[in-house]
């Protein structure tokens, strides 16, 4: 199996095997990330965004976490732009006990860890935290990414992350506790 | 968000730290290692980390087949991500400039510029070697020339500027074709001249006249001062055409 650094050059010759191995490593992760926010639009935008990283692919020069995070704010570019043009397009936020709960009578725990999946645990992330906070968290799981990265995506500074995750995964442990999906 | 005030705060959820925290979030602690309060967090995370694979790669060979026509392109199709206001702006400046660059001499060569262009282009084009119409059919196409025929020339008058007037123009001038020269090139015009010299006398009490007869006797005869007088022979300066300023061509 070629390295990242042969696969980056074989891919910007548009060698398809080269870009079939970009494309497992980075799309399914834009899916998931795009879902968190829209999931009717996330394989569209998702879509969108790995071709403007083929197009851009001639300019990127790093290694695979740094082709990671080039990736990922191509990706939030384009799920701003959608934001932007749709006023209001993300679903409202389902209530953590509605998910927890969705399993029907029985043990909850039992229940929940069964339907543990990345889409619900993703939905349980978005539901339960603030935007921010939820972004940051699936940056970093999704992504990969450190906070470094994240920062520079988002704009952010380096301790403003830093407290953000902090506080989200605080957050996910009162709501998790409250709801007995914690021993 | 709703519903958060009213959580149970006071739950056994310890402090964790920022090595802890990157942990977590690295997927690298299991909820049986978790600090306390945090194993279903370290759940949560590591399902939100195992990516479906399979579930979104059926667009796999779709995809990296729209992403090789892209790159081959190297240019945004129709309304994507790429297609910015400002490479639409400098594809139309570079399509005027090529244009430019080609139609202007295009025009040139047709001779079907305005004359001020025509000449223009024409002496920028002939530098480069390329003769187009507008630069050989003008006689005297610099001041240096026209100084020359100016100066050399042997006409006088009339016919001198005429010709100077002609090679400047290019021939279009008509200077001189119309009308003719009065009294042999100098045109001349009665202008009265009584009654000035008469009242400078007066008002200098005789010595204006006295003044000009002194410069009559320095000067040998030679000096005009007081005009000989132009209140006693005013016929004389007309009819000459010199000594009195309107008398001059």
């Amino acid at each position: 199996m070629a390295g990242f650094e042969e696969t980056l050059v074989a891919a910007r010759e548009g060698e398809a095997e080269a870009l079939a191995r970009l494309f497992r490593l980075i799309y399914p992760r834009f899916v998931c990330y795009v879902g968190a926010v829209t999931p009717t639009d996330a394989e569209d935008v998702a879509a969108d965004a790995w071709l403007d990283v083929a197009r851009g692919l001639h300019r990127f020069e790093g290694d695979e976490q740094a082709f990671r995070a080039w990736a990922f704010t191509i990706a939030r570019r384009r799920l701003l732009d959608l934001q932007r043009s749709r006023a209001r397009r993300r679903t409202d936020p389902v209530e953590p006990e509605d998910l927890v709960g969705a399993g029907g009578a029985g043990d909850v725990e039992e229940e929940a860890l069964a339907r543990l999946g990345t889409g619900w645990a993703i939905r349980l992330i978005t539901s339960s935290l603030s935007s921010d906070q939820a972004e940051v968290v699936i940056l970093r799981v999704i992504g990969e990414l450190g906070v470094d990265e994240v920062a520079a995506i988002m704009g952010k500074r380096r301790g403003t992350v830093r407290v953000l995750q902090h506080r989200a995964l605080r957050r996910l442990a009162m709501v998790l506790e409250g709801q007995g999906v914690t021993r | 968000m709703s519903g958060w005030d009213d959580l149970p705060y006071e739950m056994p959820i310890g402090t964790i730290d920022e090595d802890t925290t990157d942990r977590l979030l690295a997927g690298r602690i299991h909820p049986d290692d978790a600090p306390p309060g945090y194993a279903g967090v370290a759940r949560i995370l590591q399902a939100a980390g195992s990516l479906p694979r399979s579930e979104h790669l059926s667009r796999e060979a779709e995809l990296v087949a729209a992403a090789r026509e892209v790159m081959s392109l190297r240019s945004p199709p129709g309304g994507g991500a790429g297609g910015s206001p400002t490479r639409h702006r400098r594809a139309l400046a570079g399509l005027i400039v090529t244009g430019a660059l080609l139609g202007i001499p295009g025009l040139a060569a047709a001779n079907a510029l305005p004359d001020p262009a025509q000449h223009a282009v024409s002496r920028v084009l002939h530098k480069v070697g390329i003769s187009v119409p507008g630069n050989e059919d003008h006689p005297a196409s610099t001041g240096q020339e026209i100084s020359n025929i100016a100066t050399t020339t042997s006409s006088i008058g009339v016919a001198k500027g005429a010709e100077i007037s002609t090679a400047a123009s290019g021939g279009k001038s008509q200077a001189g074709q119309h009308g003719h020269q009065r009294n042999g090139g100098a045109r001349s015009s009665h202008t009265p001249s009584v009654g000035g010299t008469g009242r400078a006398d007066a008002a200098s009490n005789g010595k204006s006249a006295r003044g000009t007869a002194k410069a009559n006797v320095k000067s040998g005869g030679r000096s005009s001062a007081g005009s000989g007088n132009a209140a006693t022979v005013p016929t004389a300066a007309i009819e000459h055409g010199g000594g009195h300023p309107a008398a001059h061509p």
